[in-house]
């Protein structure tokens, strides 16, 4: 199954890692990888630790992603809390089984969820997350030793560690990385994070296939003084610049290497593994990069020899092949388990195999403002009491699948605060929605609501429909296949009038949530965005307010990111007011793991267990 | 009718009784009524898809007798479902069997399985049987023109079934299904699921005519040399004399036995479709959804399996051992016992 989670939807994701629609399967697996960066924490202890901590919303932030990178910061020693794995836990096989192909392996094409996990065995990039049980996560420096930035955030440093090598003994530089940035500036290559394209001040500038690489000078934001120092001059202030580092736009690519799109079938290895074969669709065998320096690599354990995956298997069948453990050594990093295996896991030889994840994905419903008749805002408010979210949780799998949510910037996040009005009882509020629905220009119109065609997503769907339908609001549903899912709803003719949705924060900002979600496409003024799938606030769709200058304004001049996140989060509460859309749930999952794969654990960022960590029992390998 | 035939042997003993009419000319159709009423497989099969299509019409009838409109959630129903466990059924087998759900309940959200398959065998029926009459209608249409006429009309209906019969046929429907309701859509038709049931009518009867069609032009091709023909022929009949006074009561025989055979088809390909995602739309009930449903359940809670499986499965044998007993009635050459 599958779905992103991308299920929810259907998982499609170009912008930002989103949530996979839905499907399948795990349900969440992805959901879309919506932003990768934000999703917490995996076990269960470290999760209840960060609920805690951002819960009040007025409790002070802890973590890193409140921290505001400080000039003269240098990315912090490699791990003294967790002792470094001893050599005779290296070596063994991992039998990945892998239930979507990878959308893109090319760094600078890599923007799911899925792919963001895998590639970080391939490639390194400037900074990346540090993640351990019950610790908030850390931002530290992984290709780079340390950075500054000047006091308005505009302009970053990053300097190099020494000893870095490709897979052929070559040294990174600073130049590569430079030329592997620019390539996200590329037409050809544009499916990765825009974020480079946003932020760095080279406007006109399309990537090194053109003009000769701007006549050999690339872009002209990116400079690089030696071998070892890279400096970015940014269009406007990005406090947060270093999380933007770790996702793989951040990546070095050596020009020799280069291959264009055909990058996405082998890329250059700076990480500890390197692809022996790759069978698309099929299969792929990673081994060592025996270049690969363990002292330079403060999160990477790179325990296991070697990799074999088996690519696009069934969900279900993942899920039998994994209970019945008829591979010790086999795990799965996108697919957990199926609802309907759940009442096996409290046997023996497989509750010690479960682990329980949450993720910052958050699934919504949005009401489509091009349609004239979601324009009503009774109509919206009786679909927001109206819909019985208990049934659509519990035809995603139930309480272990999901948390009811009040707001579409997830509770981890610095500013969040709950919103009150979005308090429903979880299985609606069928008295209160009728009165909405008298009061609104309502005539029995049928709805269109998009869904997934498959599995729980549909379930869910129907499940939404069938609580409208209670109270007199009468759905279809429009169903779309899972790798069309998204690519159908961001189209304004062919989006219906209710679309579910789900969106992952990229890193832990709500600078990643709202802007995304409900602002503009920078490209094409005036039209919302392309995952703003309300149109809220787009001019094709009636009166415009403010809300997109303020998105701009909050985001140009309030470095801070405790202040930022408050206006993020005044800003979110005065859109909600409008009802566009119903903040349903955030995903929950669980997965189970072969017998003998070791340090199973869950990154909270890719909401799947943290590839860079798994190990494989002595006897067993 | 023009024709009966004389090779009927004697032993009719049960026709003779039962009719207690004349042993004269009868007619083919009063032969082969006698022979299925002798026939207790054939008998059973036409009992129950009476049975079903009175299921079928009475749907509202039995679903409010327990009480539970097929699309309704019974999530509320306190101890229905166990949400802990992916809204797995409780009760025996995991299937929510009781007193109140006769069948049991589906996961996730309670809806009751008895109600959804009394209401999955009207949309089962109603496709099945509405596809085989577009399949005769067209098919008879155009293989008693083109085997009358021959020439060239014979030779483009001959290339056009051809082309239909080389169609990967279950591959087009799939992508056609959903691709039409969208397109019918911008012509203001409403892509509903009234239209996706007309829509499924009218592909999988249109993918069916071409197999009617190269028989009945067979049968065409030597019917109209038969002696009667030629006889009716000469003394200044019309062609719409020839075709619907000599040539088309011939082929009912054939016609009839071919439609009873392709109904149970008909019916799986429903079943297919809707088991493949582009059947009649959610919620409606409808057999093959049911059972795409259940295949992830199977291990928790295979009886969800079961029952649209079993209906199934009665319903294409009924109407295949019916079918079967309908030829060896109407074909006078068919050895029989």
């Amino acid at each position: 199954m599958t779905g992103p989670l991308h299920e929810f939807l259907a998982g499609a994701r170009r912008p930002g890692w989103k949530a996979r629609p839905g499907a399948g399967s795990m349900g969440g697996k992805r959901m879309a990888l919506t932003k990768r960066s934000a999703r917490l924490a995996a076990g269960g202890l470290s999760l209840a630790l960060t609920v805690a901590a951002c819960g009040g919303g007025d409790t002070p932030p802890q973590g890193t992603e409140t921290t505001p990178p400080v000039d003269e910061t240098s990315a912090p020693p490699g791990g003294e809390d967790t002792p470094p794995p001893t050599d005779d836990e290296k070596g063994g096989t991992v039998n990945l089984l892998v239930g979507s192909e990878f959308e893109h392996l090319d760094p600078q094409r890599n923007f799911v969820t899925n792919s963001g996990n895998f590639g970080r065995l391939i490639y390194r990039t400037l900074t990346i997350y540090k993640e351990a049980p019950g610790q908030p996560i850390e931002v530290v420096g992984d290709l780079a030793e340390k950075w500054t930035s000047n006091k308005a955030f505009t302009k970053w440093t990053f300097t190099l560690k020494d000893g870095l090598k490709y897979e052929d003994g070559s040294d990174i530089t600073t130049a590569d990385l430079k030329y592997g940035i620019e390539r996200s500036f590329s037409p050809d290559l544009s499916e990765g994070a825009p974020y480079a394209r946003d932020f760095l001040d080279c406007p006109g500038y399309k990537g090194p296939y053109v003009k000769g690489n701007n006549g050999g000078k690339g872009c002209e934001a990116i400079t690089t003084p030696d071998d070892k120092t890279i400096v970015f001059k940014l269009n406007q202030p990005v406090s947060e610049f270093d999380f933007t580092a770790s996702l793989p736009t951040f990546s070095p690519v050596p020009e020799a290497k280069d291959t264009k799109t055909e990058y996405d079938q082998r890329p250059f290895s700076s990480g500890p593994y390197k692809i022996q074969s790759y069978n698309r669709g099929q299969s792929m065998v990673l081994v060592r990069n025996e270049h690969w320096d363990q002292a330079t690599d403060p999160v990477r354990t790179a325990l296991p020899d070697k990799w074999n995956l088996s690519i696009g298997i069934n969900a279900n069948t993942i899920d039998q092949r994994l209970l019945a453990d008829t591979d010790p050594t086999a795990m799965s990093a996108d697919t957990a388990v199926q609802a309907q295996s759940l009442g096996r896991l409290e046997q023996p030889g497989i509750a010690e195999r479960a682990v329980p994840g949450t993720s910052q994905c958050i699934r919504y419903l949005s009401f489509n403002f091009l349609k004239p008749i979601m324009r009503d805002k009774a109509l919206r408010q009786a679909i927001v009491y109206g819909v019985n979210r208990e049934d659509y949780l519990t035809a995603r799998g139930g309480p272990q699948f999901g948390d009811y949510v009040t707001s579409v910037i997830p509770e981890s996040l610095q500013g969040f605060a709950p919103l009150p009005e979005y308090e429903i009882p979880p299985t609606g509020d069928p008295e209160k929605a009728k009165q909405f629905l008298e009061q609104s220009d309502y005539a029995g119109e049928t709805l269109t609501m998009a869904s997934v065609n498959e599995g729980q997503a549909l379930a869910a769907s129907e499940a939404m429909q069938e609580s409208l339908g209670a109270i007199g609001i009468e759905v279809q549903l429009k169903q779309l296949a899972e790798d069309a899912y998204y690519t159908t709803v961001q189209d304004d003719k062919a989006a219906p009038d209710l679309i579910p949705a789900g969106w992952c924060p990229d890193w832990p900002s709500a600078s990643t949530v709202i802007p995304p979600v409900f602002g503009e496409d920078t490209s094409n003024p005036g039209q919302a965005g392309v995952f703003n799938l309300s149109r809220y606030n787009d001019a094709r769709a009636g009166q415009q307010n403010d809300t997109w200058e303020r998105m701009d304004e909050i985001r140009r001049t309030i470095p801070d990111p405790v202040e930022a996140g408050k206006a993020w989060q005044a800003l979110n509460a005065e859109i909600m007011a409008d009802a566009p859309m119903l903040p349903l749930i955030s995903d929950k999952f669980i997965f189970v793991h072969g017998s003998a794969i070791t340090h199973f654990e869950i990154s909270s960022n890719y909401g799947e267990p943290d590839l860079i960590k798994i190990g494989v029992a002595a006897d067993a390998a | 009718m023009a024709v009966s035939t004389d090779r009927e042997p004697a032993s009719d003993k049960a026709g003779g009784e039962s009719q207690g009419t004349a042993i004269e000319g009868r007619s083919l159709s009063q032969i082969a009524w006698a022979r299925i009423r002798r026939d207790k497989v054939a008998l059973v099969s036409f009992a129950v898809i009476l049975l079903l299509v009175l299921v079928a019409i009475g749907a509202p009838l039995l679903t409010a007798l327990n009480g539970y409109p097929p699309n309704q959630f019974n999530t509320d129903e306190e101890g229905l479902l166990n949400i802990n466990l992916g809204g797995v059924p409780t009760g025996w087998a995991n299937s929510g069997i009781s007193s109140d759900h006769w069948f049991g309940v589906e996961p996730r959200n309670g809806r009751d399985i008895f109600s959804r398959i009394v209401y999955g065998a009207r949309i089962s029926l109603l496709i099945a049987l509405l596809a085989t009459a577009v399949s005769v209608i067209l098919g008879t249409l155009f293989g008693v023109i083109g085997g009358f006429f021959g020439g060239r009309i014979d030779t483009a209906i001959s290339r056009v079934m051809d082309t239909l019969l080389a169609f990967p046929t279950l591959l087009f429907i799939i992508a056609l299904t959903p691709i039409l309701g969208d397109r019918l859509a911008v012509y203001g038709l409403p892509n509903d699921n009234r239209t996706r049931v007309a829509i499924m009518v009218g592909i999988i009867g249109f993918f069916g005519w071409p197999y009617l069609g190269r028989i009945v032009r067979g049968q065409t091709l030597s019917i109209r040399e038969r002696e009667y023909v030629d006889a009716a022929r000469s003394l200044g009949a019309s062609n719409a004399h020839l075709l619907f006074r000599q040539i088309l009561p011939n082929l009912a025989a054939t016609i009839l036995v071919y439609a009873t055979l392709i109904i149970p088809t008909n019916i799986t390909t429903e079943a297919a479709l809707s088991f493949l995602g582009v059947g009649v739309l959610p919620p409606t009930a409808s057999w093959g959804r049911m059972l795409a449903d259940s295949v992830v359940w199977f291990y928790t809670d295979p009886m969800f399996m079961v029952f649209p499986g079993v209906a199934l499965f009665i319903t294409v044998l009924a109407f295949n051992l019916l079918g079967d007993s309908v030829r060896d009635a109407l074909d006078p050459r068919a050895g029989r016992g």
